[in-house]
């Protein structure tokens, strides 16, 4: 697992190759500290994620929390079918304020900003 | 069964009193000790030889008689610090007291060693004035059984019990002493010829009312309860009236009836020791219809739980048990071992290339890897270590993975193959939806020794009738 956060906008988490149990706990702390830096929204870019299971969904709800708690937005970028799959199964996809997207620049039009 | 029914029934409306077995060997007995005791009345006077020397068998018996009214004592107080019922409370103690009497009798009797010893040297020999009291208060005490509605819940308890029966032998022994030192002041009860004196005869008719009404009423609970404990009872309280009715009919210390009696009385005490056994037996028996029943219930519990399971998510989550897994899936190809979180991604590239290998179209190897992932996850979270398998069947592979971790509790299931949606995103649930969804079918064995989960792959996705809805398409 690779995970970029965007030098030009602090709001975009890439996250590229494989989420798992034993890496998970490393996206939610990387998670945590990207909220604190941007309370008004993140995106989670998993374009290039090739294998996720539900450790990413319970990775992706810790975000969403943080980010709702807080009154910002959330975007997510999937492309990968079987992603998208679990995201629908666990419903992460129905849920009010998480939004999903095709491309990046979707995303970045729903999500402001980073203030700071 | 058709007996604890009828005992359930009976006890409910109080009233139902129907002729059985043993009711009816009750009637019998009744009218056989009452010819008897008239023959015996009528004869009044004409007393047998009196047999020289004591024979041996005398004490024998009431020693015998005595270790029977000890096991009725222990059987039924035990009885009633399981079921709490006044009955067997009283004739426990009741035959405690009779039973203490006829020890003493038994073990004081003069010569019966060889060398012409008592068997407790020391002791002086059992005051008929003990015995008597002994007699009676067996009598008294099954007469309160008969009636008692006390001892309930909470009266006595397990110890208070133990003390309370404690209490009541130092009392029979404290008794045994008073009448030892006061025999010579009392009024004597038998002629050194063995004739009855008028004391002994009148208290003896006191003794055979009490034993009578005692049989009448015991008779009458047990139609009321059919408890084998108090029909048998009624046999012991019959035969016990008949001798001391016998008493007053003119019979003599150690004549030929005399000894008759002490078999009589004997076989009395042993009835009410088997009415004892024969309600262990009952309730053994009524155990083992309900521990059937219970299992029955059980399994159609299960039938129907698999069955709804199966039927919610369209057949695709077989409950079932770890020998069928293993005949599903026969003997594995490869294996390996879970331990660490790293071995999430080892095994997955393993099986995903030893997929592709035999066939398997990309996407279907990477939905199978990610079934995977989500079954090792479960195992190292709940279980913390385990092991996979790889097996090819006919038309595809089963991945088994499995643990012995305490398993899924029963009710958690449903929520796995029913709840859909945000609900179970933090259960154990998603990983079992995504199982079920990424693979053709998911068999899981669970209990106490473990899980096992066993993820059947086909080469080709299987048609789905168009009678059914398929869970992807109900899940939208």
């Amino acid at each position: 697992m690779i995970i970029e956060v965007s030098e030009l906008s602090k709001r975009v988490i890439r996250v590229s190759g494989v989420i798992d149990y034993g890496n998970a706990a490393e996206l939610n702390r990387v998670f945590e500290s990207a909220v604190r830096d941007c309370p008004r929204g993140i995106i989670v870019d998993l374009s290039q994620t090739t294998y996720m299971d539900s450790a990413g969904v319970q990775a992706v709800l810790h975000a969403y929390r943080l980010v709702t708690s807080g009154g910002g937005a959330m975007a997510m970028v999937l492309q990968n079918p079987n992603t998208r799959s679990i995201m629908r199964i666990s419903g992460v996809d129905k849920l009010p304020g998480l939004h999903i997207c095709d491309d990046l620049a979707c995303a970045e039009e729903i999500v402001p900003e980073c203030e700071r | 069964m058709n007996r604890s029914e009828r005992g359930i029934t009976a006890s409910r409306d109080g009233a139902s009193e129907s002729a059985d077995g043993l009711y009816r060997a009750i009637v019998v007995a009744a009218v056989a000790f009452a010819i008897l005791a008239l023959y015996l009345l009528l004869r009044r006077g004409e007393t047998g030889p009196v047999l020289t020397p004591l024979p041996w068998f005398v004490p024998v018996i009431a020693l015998f008689q005595s270790l029977a009214l000890f096991s009725v004592a222990f059987l039924a107080l035990g009885r009633h610090s399981v079921l709490r019922d006044p009955a067997s409370f009283w004739i426990g103690m009741g035959a405690a007291g009779y039973g203490v009497a006829l020890a003493f009798y038994a073990l004081t009797w003069p010569d019966l060693l060889p060398g012409g010893g008592s068997i407790i040297a020391s002791l002086p020999g059992t005051p008929a004035w003990f015995v008597q009291f002994g007699i009676t208060i067996f009598g008294g005490l099954l007469l309160v059984a008969a009636t008692a509605r006390r001892p309930k819940d909470e009266d006595i308890g397990g110890r208070m019990l133990i003390v309370l029966s404690a209490a009541w032998i130092a009392f029979l022994i404290l008794a045994f002493s008073l009448a030892v030192a006061a025999e010579e002041h009392l009024p004597s009860l038998v002629t050194s010829t063995g004739a009855f004196t008028i004391p002994l005869l009148a208290w003896n008719a006191v003794a055979a009312v009490l034993f009578a009404a005692g049989a009448i009423l015991t008779t009458h609970r047990y139609l009321q309860t059919r408890d084998a404990l108090l029909g048998y009872t009624a046999f012991a309280q019959m035969a016990f009236a008949f001798s001391v009715l016998a008493t007053v009919g003119g019979m003599r210390r150690y004549d030929l009836w005399w000894y008759m009696l002490r078999v009589i009385l004997a076989g009395s005490t042993l009835a009410v020791l088997f009415g004892l056994l024969m309600e262990y037996v009952h309730l053994y028996s009524r155990e083992r219809e309900r521990t059937a029943e219970v299992l029955r219930a059980e399994e159609e519990k299960l039938a129907f739980y698999r069955r709804t399971i199966a039927a919610a998510t369209g057949g695709k989550l077989i409950v079932t048990d770890g020998h069928d897994i293993e005949k599903v899936a026969g003997p594995a190809v490869a294996s390996w071992e879970i331990r660490v979180a790293d071995d999430i991604r080892g095994i997955r590239g393993d099986i995903e290339r030893i997929a592709s290998d035999m066939g398997f179209d990309q996407s279907r190897c990477e939905r199978l890897g990610i079934a995977l992932g989500e079954a090792i996850t479960n195992v190292l979270k709940h279980a913390g270590e385990g092991e996979a398998s790889l097996h090819k069947t006919d038309d595809g592979v089963i991945a088994v993975v499995s643990d012995r971790g305490p398993g899924i509790p029963a009710l958690a299931l449903p929520d796995v193959a029913l709840t859909r949606g945000y609900s179970t995103a933090e259960t154990l649930g998603v990983g079992y939806k995504v199982m079920i969804e990424f693979t053709d079918r998911v068999y899981l064995a669970t209990g106490d020794d473990g899980t096992t989960v066993a993820l059947e792959m086909k080469y080709r996705p299987p048609e789905v009738l168009p009678a059914f809805v398929s869970h992807e398409e109900s899940g939208q």
